[in-house]
């Protein structure tokens, strides 16, 4: 022991052990010391980066309409975007690490387990309707205004959760943005009318595998692909109702007379699946869509390899009539010539995303305000429009976006260099303005005529409002659909390829994995959700 | 009395310790910092643990959620045994595969590098085989995606070659998962895996060549006869420690490469629990799963290194 007595020895062991623990202990501190501001309140705000944005800017923060929210506001706004693509890895891990921002950008109802109201009963966000009368005057006016809306965005019990993302006023050209598109020059050169139903469809699509409309001597033609990141073509036709509504039904949830239904259980479901298997075993259909891989079929709508697709308008159609390709949309196939289609693709105004604050919010009022400034007079015009004189010029008292946007000199596409100035092209917590549809998402003829007459001319009464699920229904709901949707995910692609025929087995298989108490549990929300006021 | 003053003699096993301390005090000083990360962050967090019995929500934290006793190992195991056993089987025949076929692979490169001479070309070899290793798993996969597409290289060379007449979809068939999983594996860490089998051999005494070679063996045979045995020891070792991972698949390649098509043959524990535990925040469940694993894990290491022990006399412990 009598190296103790050596101070020396002491000392140099003293040295090693502080250089082994500060490796660790840097772990247990956590940067919280970063939120002290001096004098302007400052909040942290997690949101998603949207590649229109990230062509241009890494955060947020730099949009036109941020800094002047800063400046008029007196605030300072830390945006926090997780990795594209890891989003939903990124906000698990800050929920369950519980190192919340202030305000959350997120869709509560489709991707938080167990919807808004479990994200309140966790304690994750808070409910706002205390706060609105004083601090959030402009949203409150806007939702007294629109009562139908204010239907959309609260819970069963009136709770308002949240700043939410509105789609404009008119659903007829704000709601619809994803439908079947095909090759005008195609459909000319062989002679044939632009397919009405089902059969059309066939027909048309017959044709184009067999006789060459690309011209070039190779039987190299695709009918029919998917454009849509998904991993699934399942989930297209989820989204869309393509082919499926002809026959009034979706291949998920869906109600008819106040009475859930669930695809696959109806009777019909056997003549879309059929349908199905005869365009894939005639090779109508694009084999790519088996991996959903986008950039190969992006690639060959591109190189005059396939004839017709469900895509979206701005993104897939416009940036296709961009490289002048001859491209019009179609109506929804329906069963008998001269029908209206009963379901196409149609989202409601609210798009299911809100911006909520957290319980880690010290600063309730302030975090409120910033949020409610998207509906004012002034919010709205910087969201929508961004700079005047500079993204945007008034004439006679309407608004006309700059040729900075719709021809910008860098090549950046219309939503692209909007953008950098305002969020219209990406919906937010404010309501998107009419001029951005109708001069950014529709800025071809055969854009706005897929919008005012072809999507939109479709029923659409069967779609399922946003429901809220209690704890209870939520957690069972999640047991019963995470079954069901891993094998109905795996049948789909089967009963698709031919691989599986069977559907009665199928269907009874979803029985045993309870589907109809998911149903049942539907049911009870949307009773609730039709008693809401 | 003459007895106590003997056995004051011997000093107790503390004492020794104490002597071994203040002997060896650098090597002590040295492997504090190991011990403490150990402790710090792998036997710490174990505390973790028991929320694979309680019914755990981030809001109520790990200590306030409620017991619920072995609910979640139920809700493996009952509620979703419309793929337990077909998880648990991809899981385990990915492995086995991977033992059969992955395993003696670096092995072999290792005796085939051994036998050339040409110093220069050994080492291209040698560095060109590493290559793969550093290439992340997505790129990886990315490139598997490209080879094997419709229209991929694999698919126009063998249509050249006039093979194939159709295009197989390599990414949709079920049957082709594995091939393509372990197959991948083998390119990628043949040579990495390599390395240590060679720093085995380099280890064998020479002069057990020059015996051989007296007694007439030739190449092949002084490899059956010297270097395999050498270096047996480090393959029971290598083979142990793979066995510890049975239950393990990478996570990141399987999700990266399978698609629903192929669930049927791709999907593995991990990847089930990520859909479920993860993405539906059932963080319980996916601890109790993980639990699961690890015990199985457990229970193969000790009873591998058992056997290993019986037949070969080299063992971990």
């Amino acid at each position: 022991m009598d190296w103790f007595k050596s101070s020396k020895k002491v000392l140099s062991i003293i040295v090693v052990i502080a250089f082994a623990l500060s490796l660790v202990i840097p772990a247990f501190v956590s940067s919280t010391s970063t939120a002290y501001a001096k004098s302007i309140p400052t909040l942290t705000y997690f949101v998603r980066l949207d590649p229109k944005v990230a062509t241009s800017y890494n955060s947020y923060s730099s949009i036109a309409a941020y800094q002047l929210l800063q400046k008029k506001l007196g605030v300072k706004l830390v945006f926090k975007h997780p990795p594209v693509g890891g989003e939903t890895d990124q906000f698990n891990l800050m929920i369950a690490s519980r190192q919340l921002t202030d305000i959350i950008e997120w869709n509560w109802i489709d991707n938080y387990p167990g919807g808004p109201v479990k994200a309140l009963l966790d304690k994750v966000i808070i409910r706002l309707n205390d706060y609105m009368p004083k601090y959030a005057p402009n949203l409150s006016k806007y939702l007294q205004q629109h009562p139908d809306i204010k239907k959309l965005i609260v819970t069963d019990d009136g709770d308002i959760y949240g700043f939410p993302a509105l789609r404009g006023t008119n659903p007829k050209i704000a709601c619809v943005y994803y439908g079947p598109q095909i090759r005008n020059d195609w459909l000319k050169k062989l002679g044939l009318k632009e397919p009405e139903t089902v059969d059309d469809w066939y027909k048309v699509l017959k044709a184009f595998v067999t006789k060459d409309p690309n011209g070039n001597g190779k039987k190299d033609e695709r009918g029919f692909s998917i454009l849509r990141n998904a991993s699934n073509p399942r989930y297209a036709f989820d989204y869309s109702s393509f082919l499926v509504g002809a026959w009034g039904i979706k291949t998920d949830f869906f109600q008819v007379n106040g009475k859930v239904k669930y695809g696959p259980l109806e009777p019909q479901y056997k003549q879309f699946i059929a349908t199905l298997q005869k365009w894939w075993k005639e090779g109508l259909i694009d084999p790519d869509i088996l991996t959903m891989n986008q950039k190969v079929i992006k690639a060959n709508v591109q190189n005059d390899v396939i004839g017709a697709w469900i895509g979206l308008l701005s993104g897939d159609m416009g940036f296709f009539l961009n490289l002048k390709k001859d491209i019009i949309a179609t109506k929804f196939p329906v069963l008998k010539k001269g029908e209206q289609p009963l379901l196409g693709q149609a989202e409601f105004l609210f798009s299911r995303t809100s911006a909520a604050i957290t319980t880690a919010c010290k600063d309730i009022p302030t975090a409120m305000k910033v949020l409610d400034w998207g509906y004012s007079k002034e919010g709205y015009e910087a969201f929508n429009y961004g700079v005047l004189g500079k993204s945007y010029i008034k004439k006679d008292g309407k608004v006309y976006y700059t040729d900075e946007i719709l021809k910008n000199p860098q090549g950046l596409s219309a939503a692209e260099a909007l953008a950098k100035y305002a969020r219209a092209s990406i919906s937010g917590p404010f309501v998107q303005a009419d001029e951005y549809y109708l001069q950014i998402q529709m800025m071809h003829p055969q854009q706005k005529e897929a919008v005012m007459q072809k999507w939109s001319d479709v029923k659409n009464d069967r779609i399922l409002p946003p429901l809220s699920f209690t704890d209870e229904e939520s957690k069972r709901l999640a047991n019963i659909m995470n079954t069901v949707n891993t094998y109905y995910d795996e049948m789909f692609l089967r009963l698709m390829t031919g691989k599986a025929t069977n559907v009665d087995s199928f269907v009874k298989t979803l029985k045993q994995m309870k589907i109809d108490e998911a149903i049942k549990i539907y049911q009870a929300a949307y009773d609730r959700w039709k008693k809401r006021k | 009395m003459e007895k106590a003053t003997i056995k004051s003699y011997q000093p107790s096993r503390w004492q020794e310790l104490k002597k071994d301390l203040i002997r060896n005090k650098s090597l002590y000083l040295m492997i504090i910092p190991v011990v403490a990360y150990y402790f710090i962050f792998h036997y710490i967090p174990m505390y973790g643990l028991q929320i694979a019995f309680k019914d755990f929500t981030p809001a109520k934290g790990i200590w306030g959620s409620p017991w619920v006793g072995l609910e979640k190992f139920k809700e493996f195991f009952v509620y979703d045994s419309f793929y337990v056993w077909r998880i648990i089987r991809n899981t385990i025949l990915i492995n086995v595969y991977d033992l059969i076929f992955g395993f003696p692979a670096p092995i072999l490169f290792a005796l085939l590098l051994n036998e050339i001479k040409n110093s220069i070309y050994k080492r291209t070899l040698q560095t060109v085989s590493y290559m793969p290793h550093f290439i992340s798993t997505v790129v990886i996969v990315g490139m598997i995606m490209d080879f094997f597409a419709r229209d991929g290289l694999i698919n126009n060379i063998l249509k050249s070659l006039g093979v194939l007449s159709e295009p197989i979809s390599f990414m949709t068939e079920p049957g082709w998962f594995r091939p393509l999983y372990v197959g991948s594996g083998i390119w990628q860490n043949l040579g990495w895996g390599s390395i240590v089998y060679l720093a085995a051999i380099s280890n064998i005494d020479p002069q057990l060549y020059e015996a051989a070679l007296i007694d007439g063996a030739g190449r092949f045979r002084q490899a059956l006869y010297v270097t395999i045995p050498g270096i047996l020891p480090t393959i029971v070792i290598m083979f142990l420690l793979r066995v510890g991972h049975m239950m393990n698949v990478g996570f990141e390649k399987v999700f990266l490469m399978y698609n629903p098509l192929t669930y049927e043959t791709a999907d593995v524990i991990s990847t089930y629990v990520y859909r479920k535990g993860l993405l539906e925040m059932d963080y319980s469940y996916g601890a109790a799963v993980g639990l699961f694993n690890s015990v199985i894990n457990f229970l193969l290491v000790i009873f591998s290194n058992k056997i290993a022990k019986k037949l070969t006399e080299t063992s971990l412990w």
